[in-house]
């Protein structure tokens, strides 16, 4: 499964009013479906729940600035709070920080890509 | 002049979606703006493309300066229209706008500082020489009854730490003043802290009226009929007219040619609208500026044949307006426009945002609906409760006003309470028909018609 697409679904889900999608490829299969709150829920092939983590601002996404870089890769396990990235809002840097315990599983931005409010950057899976 | 390729509306709701309408036309691609509660708005969908900016509550979202200035730049839209409300008469962002290189469809900031502080405007007024209403050139501890004779009875008291209708005291016979100011500034003095007072004109019974303009950086200047906004609730507008029936030719020459004289004393560069009150004799007395496009610039648009929001980026561009005060002199017929809230009028107006279950808007000639609504939409409870601005074109207001009947009885909503009703009802009202109304009567009307509402 290819991560762009899956970024690409939800963001153009976002636009519509459709609250369920399902895609399948082969073996793969992929369902995003939004609750009827404000949070949407994700569900990956099985039962797995992915946390998203979304963009708090406006902005560039970076995964270095101002000397720090944040190296986050599938797979690798986060801490509740831990910076996964930064939005370069005008002057502003704002953190992207992690909202729970558990592993990156899947990474949806770009290093320098425009984001906007609320847009899912990563996906968790929580411990 | 440059062309612009890519503008962004900082707004929701009927007017953005009518910013992007005039967008289409002129071939400029749309940027949306949306909060998370509007992700479903009609204007996200019209836009050419939309950024989300933020959560619900405006101060987070639409109100957020930055984040509008963020979207801009991430999509590469040269220019920003603000609409009306929200970041419209806010020099701070339209300073914020140009230093990221960003054009602000409005006046500069300081056009916006001196015409939108009241005690500025009202000193450019004078320097017009527009009338401004009689009074006491700022506050008085004595000599009531001299500086009051030279005024003229009826005369208001005012609390200069006042505001929004409180510590007025009408005045109407020199026997009662020395005892009414007295009480005056004791009041002021137990509410706000401050004693000070000062004497203004006491205009009765007058009508709103008010005129718009444009003026481009090439120094030309147009100045549109008068607009009539007497009836209010509350300072809330709720129906208003072009031409004013109260108004002849003459009186409007005077109006009008006092908004270009205003413009040009102020060097303004935009579209703006001045606010006078009018008294029975046809004197009229300026009020403020509004440095923004209102919502009431369709009766203006109808019956001249303009497109204000396109003068407005014309004139943002470097261009010139590209109508002529003779065509706009020479205007056509009567324009009404109804606002239509969500409102329960038998709960005192209560805001009654929800799902709108069924949708059957007024159609046929000479008739534009100004909406954002459509059926199953949801309306989010976070902004204003207006739905809908229904625009009617009559060859004299005769025609207007039975036109507008016709249209509001086509008007269906269903799933929430609107004032579709009340619009029927003072469309139908002797004293509206007669044009015999002040700006205090809708409460006179509310009383009224109390068991039809």
């Amino acid at each position: 499964m290819n991560i762009k697409t899956l970024g690409k679904i939800s963001r153009w889900m976002n636009g519509t009013d459709l609250q369920e999608v399902t895609w399948k490829k082969g073996k793969n299969k992929i369902s995003i479906k939004f609750g009827e709150g404000e949070t949407p829920s994700y569900n990956l092939t099985a039962s797995a729940k992915l946390i998203p983590v979304n963009s708090p601002g406006v902005g560039i996404f970076r995964f270095s600035a101002r000397g720090q870089t944040f190296s986050v890769k599938e797979g690798m396990e986060v801490k509740k709070g831990q910076t996964l990235g930064i939005i370069e809002i005008g002057k502003v840097l704002k953190p992207v920080n992690s909202e729970d315990s558990g592993f990156v599983k899947i990474i949806c931005v770009e290093d320098a890509k425009a984001v906007e409010y609320g847009q899912t950057l990563f996906f968790l899976e929580p411990k | 002049m440059r062309k612009f390729q890519k503008i962004l509306i900082a707004n929701r709701g009927e007017i953005a979606i009518r910013v992007i309408r005039t967008l289409k036309e002129m071939g400029i691609s749309s940027v949306a703006v949306f909060s998370e509660a509007d992700r479903s708005s009609l204007h996200v969908r019209e836009a050419n493309e939309s950024v989300c900016i933020g959560p619900a509550p405006a101060t987070e979202s639409y109100l957020n300066m930055e984040a509008v200035i963020q979207a801009a730049k991430i999509t590469g839209a040269q220019a920003v229209h603000p609409g009306y409300g929200f970041l419209s008469e806010n020099p701070a962002f339209s300073d914020a706008c140009r230093k990221n290189g960003i054009v602000f469809i409005g006046p500069n900031p300081a056009s916006m500082k001196m015409l939108g502080y009241k005690s500025t405007a009202r000193n450019l007024a004078v320097r017009s020489k527009i009338p401004v209403s009689p009074g006491t050139r700022g506050c008085i501890s004595k000599h009531f009854k001299k500086e009051a004779d030279k005024i003229g009875y009826p005369i208001m008291i005012k609390a200069a730490a006042g505001g929004g209708g409180k510590g007025i005291r009408v005045v109407r016979e020199s026997a009662r003043l020395e005892h009414e100011a007295k009480m005056a500034q004791a009041e002021a003095k137990a509410a706000f802290k401050n004693g000070d007072i000062y004497f203004e004109k006491y205009i009765e019974r007058p009508r709103h009226v008010e005129v718009q303009f444009a003026r481009d950086s090439r120094g030309n200047a147009v100045a549109f009929p008068e607009r009539d906004c007497t009836l209010q609730r509350r300072h809330q507008k709720l129906l208003e007219e072009s031409p004013s029936p109260a108004v002849n030719r003459e009186t409007r020459k005077k109006l009008m040619d006092a908004a270009i004289r205003l413009a040009e004393t102020s060097n303004y560069v935009g579209v703006g609208t001045v606010e006078f009150l009018l008294d029975k004799a046809g004197n009229f007395y300026f009020m403020e500026v509004n440095t923004r496009l209102q919502v009431e610039h369709p009766v203006s648009e109808f019956i001249t044949a303009t497109d204000l929001v396109k003068e407005q980026i014309l004139i943002a561009a470097g261009g010139s307006i590209s109508v002529k005060q003779s065509q706009i002199s020479n205007f056509r017929g009567h324009a009404i426009e109804h606002r239509i809230n969500a409102e329960d009028v038998s709960r005192d107006f209560l805001p009654s945002p929800g799902k709108i279950k069924e949708f059957v808007p007024p159609g046929g000639q000479w008739v534009r609906l100004d909406t954002h609504i459509y059926q199953g939409y949801d309306l989010p409870f976070y902004y204003d409760s207006m739905l809908a601005k229904l625009i009617i074109w009559g060859v004299d207001r005769k025609e207007a006003i039975a036109r507008s009947k016709r249209a509001l009885n086509e008007f269906f909503v269903k799933g929430i309470p609107t004032t579709i009703h009340l619009h029927k009802l003072l469309i139908d009202d002797e004293n509206f028909v007669q044009g015999n109304v002040h700006t205090g009567y809708m409460e006179e009307f509310l009383k009224k018609n109390q068991n039809k509402l």
